[in-house]
């Protein structure tokens, strides 16, 4: 388990991560969202040991992770701005992962080279810029790390290949029981990998949670009722956001659906919809219910 | 150990510099490698070259180009500090800081020694099979040990250097401020101090080691024309301490260095402000020190600015930022208050130097000193005879001594009062480096300028000092010597061995005379090679040829090379030389007659295992004969027997040595005598020894004239030579 405590980092006068406290369980794939300059690349180097905290600590099953090779030999960083060595192919990179880490294999390398369709012979340079990624995702994977951290990974990848990737992460950790945590400034692009978020915003974890929690507590509800009637008619109800236009009142609510559903069906209404949110959505309500404005985060 | 070293990192770092490597390669055997196959070649376009010994200096090419090899190296190996996204990398595989910069570290050594030693062992074996070059392993392996401090030396700046700033750029603008500014500031300083004060020495102040000698880049084009660098221990264990230091320092700051320092051009602002202002310092000190010396104001003016354009271009170029460049402008302050405070320092120095002034009760004893090198590395070592070397900084307690410096010691601080130290023109004045010791305990140098009387006078007083003839009546010790010949007439011996017993025989029978016996024997032999008999006929001359160095307890190094000739009256000695040049005739004696006797044509033959028998029990082999003609103030010098030459005829040295032997004496008549030496070869240091020398007795017969004259190839017929 990941876990950072009251950690700050600060580069000369501009605070990077403030107080932030964060706890990331093992064998999931954990999404980090934020815009620009939220943090996520300074938190991923973090706890990848590149970054000394100023403040606070990060350990990683209670061992911390800066200077400590014991711990860092089960993660491996593919940064946003990718490194390869000048002139080398994959195969030339293959070997300088396996001189750093003890757990690459050559065989899953191979395996995932084939798969990626990239020739492993060929000089990177002549890659492209998704190719790159992908190159670098092979080798991170081939390391066969308990921690893969991946910096804006799905820049740069065309569709076919972004779901490529995230397929093959999934089954990493899957498979090997492995902890991935992916930043990115798109949500979408999360979304359907990931099992838990978290939202960076001016170096602080600002929300996180379980994915699959947060899809199916909020829900859009449409109702309407042959007789005039007001917002106090959901009185008892957890509601994030009530409009009402006529006799159709729309409203995001939280709680369990089943229960709401019964309930609105008890009140016989003409018309009753409950319809589920995107993520996205959820991520809009959830913020204006922290007092956070959604576009100002991401 | 993982925490310094990693098997797989150092792979890796071999590799990531293969390419530099192999640049380095190329570089260091074309440098090494050019001078022996250059020598080779014209040997055989010209049918042979002069015999020459090797030396460093064969090799001094590659030394200045390791100043720029080993700093690309670091450059190449240590660049993911310049780089974010490599920095990364690094900073994030699970490897402790150090133990990356120790494998990276011993990687980028393996390379440099390896490619050094390969291009060194190119190069041996290159001049090993040129016959003209005797060729000694020891000069490769000394460069070898000394090519690898350098390296090792420079990197530690490269290093420091590198961990301390984020740019190619700044790298290289550091490398150079740790390297060369440091030194370049502390020459203006001590030159602005010398000028202010000309009486004060600072090569006795702690300022020393600021000096020119105890910088070794300085010493990698030293050894272009004075090895004596090699045994300049001081050099040696400053630039060893100084090398420690900085690595030691380079850990500590790659420890502590921030992965984000990457593409910065310094770790952080302090630093950036520190560099630039060092960077302009020694611009700023001249521009001063100019000032002070009477330079006009067209001078000041372009040297400020040029000293300012100096500073905004070091930001500039290392920030690349216009507005943080014109940002650093309050910082020009820094640079102008170092150069305040230095001259501040000097002015204070003089001060207390000028306020320094004794009367002759105050003064224990007085001694002059040798100046070292201070300062100029490429002045001339210091070379007397040995007694000299022992007795010229002996101090006088003299209260005439002591009286003569007091008041010259007070005319000079009036002189620099009065700025004509220098500029005032004194007839039989000298400067000399004067040591004056207080009774308080307390030791001042001085450089003072002095009469010549009262130089002599001074002299004179330590030559009737106590502890004069005690010291000038010592033998070199064994540790002393580091080159002994046994010589007879002007002719090297050959075996090392017996010189040294014959040394020690000497000694001995030495140490058993009494003080007069040795005063008058130094007074009679030891100061004239050339001893003539009382009759004034030129004695039969056996002596020694001394060479050595020491360090006198004042850390001034001295050499010495002497003469000691073996008096008759040293009957041992006598009776050993006697023996060995007999034993070393009859050898040859033998030899010339196996020769005539035998099969070959040459006195020397690989094959003629039996012709040459009675010489290779020394393991060495006969050379060929040599003929020296004394005629007034001239010597004619001949090859003979045509082992060495394709212009003699093998054939004829039989006739001539048949000729010759019945006429070989022991012992040269004293007029118009013809000495013939015979040399072997010492195989083991590759060079050519004398190994025994006859003389032709009496008048020289028609018959040898002719064969002398028949046989030798030269220009001028030894008959026409010979009356």
């Amino acid at each position: 388990m990941i876990q950072a405590e009251t950690v700050t980092m600060k580069f000369d006068s501009f605070v990077a991560l403030n107080q932030l406290n964060c706890s990331i369980p093992d064998g999931c794939v954990y999404g980090l969202v934020g815009s620009n300059g939220a943090g996520k690349s300074t938190f991923l180097r973090l706890i990848s040991g590149v970054y000394r905290p100023a403040e606070g600590k990060i350990e990683i099953d209670g061992q911390a992770v800066y200077e400590n090779p014991d711990v860092k030999k089960q993660i491996v960083y593919v940064p946003d701005e990718l490194y390869f060595l000048p002139q080398s192919s994959m195969n030339r990179m293959a070997k300088l992962y396996a001189a750093v880490y003890e757990t690459f294999s050559y065989e899953r390398f191979e395996h995932l080279t084939q798969t990626f369709g990239l020739n492993p012979t060929v000089n990177i340079n002549t890659f492209s810029k998704g190719m790159k990624r992908q190159a670098a995702t092979i080798l991170a994977l081939a390391a066969q790390p308990r921690y893969l951290y991946f910096d804006e990974t799905f820049d740069g990848l065309d569709p076919v290949m972004r779901n490529l990737v995230k397929n093959v992460i999934y089954n990493d950790v899957v498979e090997r029981q492995a902890t991935a945590i992916i930043s990115s400034h798109s949500l979408r692009e999360l979304e359907d990998t990931c099992d838990q978020l978290a939202l960076l915003h001016k170096g602080g974890i600002i929300f996180e949670s379980d994915i699959q929690n947060l899809k199916t507590s909020l829900f859009k509800v449409q109702v309407a009722f042959s007789d005039p009637y007001g917002k106090e008619r959901f009185d008892g109800f957890e509601m994030l956001d009530y409009t009402q236009r006529g006799s159709v009142a729309t409203f995001i609510a939280r709680g369990d659906r089943d229960a709401f559903r019964e309930k609105l069906e008890d009140m016989r209404p003409l018309l009753l919809d409950i319809l589920p949110l995107s993520l996205e959505e959820v991520f809009l309500y959830e913020m204006e219910a922290l007092g956070y404005a959604f576009k100002d985060v991401l | 150990m993982k925490n310094v070293f990693d098997r797989k990192l150092y792979l890796v770092g071999l590799k990531k510099c293969k390419l530099v490597g192999i640049i380095c390669g190329i570089i260091l055997i074309v440098c090494n490698a050019l001078a022996p196959v250059a020598s080779l070649v014209s040997g055989m376009m010209n049918g042979g070259n002069a015999e020459t010994t090797l030396s460093a200096s064969n090799y001094a090419v590659a030394s200045p180009m390791l100043l720029i090899l080993v700093p690309m190296f670091f450059l190449s190996m240590f660049s993911f500090l310049n780089h974010r996204n490599e920095s990364d990398f690094y900073h994030s595989i699970p490897f402790k800081r150090t133990c990356i910069l120790g494998s990276f570290t011993a990687a980028i050594f393996t390379w440099v020694f390896g490619t050094l030693f390969a291009s060194l062992l190119l190069n041996g074996i290159l001049y090993a099979v040129d016959p003209a070059v005797h060729f000694s392993l020891l000069v490769p392996l000394q460069l070898f040990a000394f090519f690898a401090f350098i390296s090792l030396y420079v990197g530690s700046f490269v290093l420091l250097a590198m961990t301390l700033t984020g740019t190619t750029v700044s790298n290289c603008a550091v490398s150079l401020i740790l390297l060369f500014f440091v030194r370049i500031i502390s020459a203006i300083s001590i030159g602005m101090l010398e000028s202010l004060v000309p009486i004060i020495d600072v090569a006795y102040s702690p300022l020393r080691f600021m000096s020119t000698r105890y910088w070794l880049p300085a010493a990698t084009f030293r050894i272009f024309y004075d090895l004596s660098v090699f045994r300049d221990v001081g050099l040696w264990v400053y630039s060893a301490v100084v090398l420690i230091a900085l690595y030691a320092l380079s850990v500590w700051c790659f420890h502590r260095r921030r992965s984000e320092s990457a593409g910065k051009s310094a770790v952080n602002r302090v630093l950036q402000h520190a560099f630039r202002c060092a960077f302009t310092l020694p611009l700023a000190l001249l521009t001063v020190f100019g000032v002070m010396e009477g330079a006009g104001a067209a001078f000041a003016v372009v040297m400020v600015l040029v000293t300012l354009m100096f500073y905004y271009l070091y930001e500039l170029v290392t920030v690349k930022k216009l507005r943080q460049t014109l940002l650093s402008t309050p910082f020009l302050l820094v640079p102008a208050l170092c150069c305040a405070l230095i001259v501040g320092v000097c002015h204070l120095t003089r001060n207390t130097v000028l306020r320094q002034s004794y009367t002759a009760d105050q003064i224990e004893s007085v001694r002059f000193y040798r100046d070292s090198d201070f300062l100029d590395a490429f002045r001339g070592r210091i070379v007397y005879t040995y007694e000299l070397a022992k007795t010229d900084d002996l101090s006088v307690s003299d209260p005439e001594a002591c009286e003569i410096v007091a008041d010259t010691l007070d005319n000079n601080i009036r002189m620099v009062r009065s700025d004509s130290f220098y500029g005032v023109y004194i007839p039989d004045s000298r400067i000399e480096n004067v040591e004056i010791r207080l009774k308080s305990g307390k030791t001042l140098r001085r450089i003072l300028r002095m009469t010549s009387s009262d130089v002599s006078r001074i002299d004179q007083l330590r030559q009737e000092s106590d502890g004069y003839a005690e010291t000038y009546l010592l033998l070199p010790s064994d540790e002393e010597i580091t080159s002994l010949s046994f010589c007879e007439n002007d002719s090297e011996a050959v075996r090392k061995d017996a010189d040294r017993e014959l040394w020690d025989t000497f000694r001995s029978e030495y140490e058993e005379l009494s003080d007069e016996e040795k005063l008058a024997y130094k007074n009679k032999y030891a100061k004239d090679m050339y001893v003539y008999l009382d009759g004034g006929g030129l004695a039969d001359k056996f002596y020694f040829s001394v060479s050595g160095a020491f360090y006198d307890s004042h850390d001034v190094w001295w050499t010495f090379g002497d003469w000691y000739y073996i008096p008759p009256e040293f009957e041992r000695t006598r009776s050993l030389c006697a023996e060995r040049t007999q034993s070393e005739r009859d050898d040859v004696r033998q030899l010339i007659q196996n020769f005539i006797d035998g099969e070959y044509d040459d006195l020397f033959d690989e094959n003629a295992k039996n012709t040459n028998t009675r010489l290779i029990f020394d393991g060495d082999g006969l050379w060929n004969g040599k003929a020296v003609f004394p005629r007034g103030d001239y010597e004619y010098y001949y090859s003979s027997t045509g082992s060495t030459s394709a212009e003699n005829d093998p054939k004829k040295g039989k006739a001539f040595f048949r000729t010759l032997l019945p006429y070989l004496t022991d012992t040269p008549e004293e007029d118009n005598y013809i000495d013939f030496d015979f040399f072997v070869l010492d195989e083991e240091n590759n060079t050519w020894h004398h190994y025994a020398i006859f003389g032709l007795s009496g008048d020289i017969p028609d018959e040898l004239k002719n064969a002398l004259g028949g046989h030798w190839y030269n220009e001028t017929p030894v008959s026409a030579i010979l009356k």
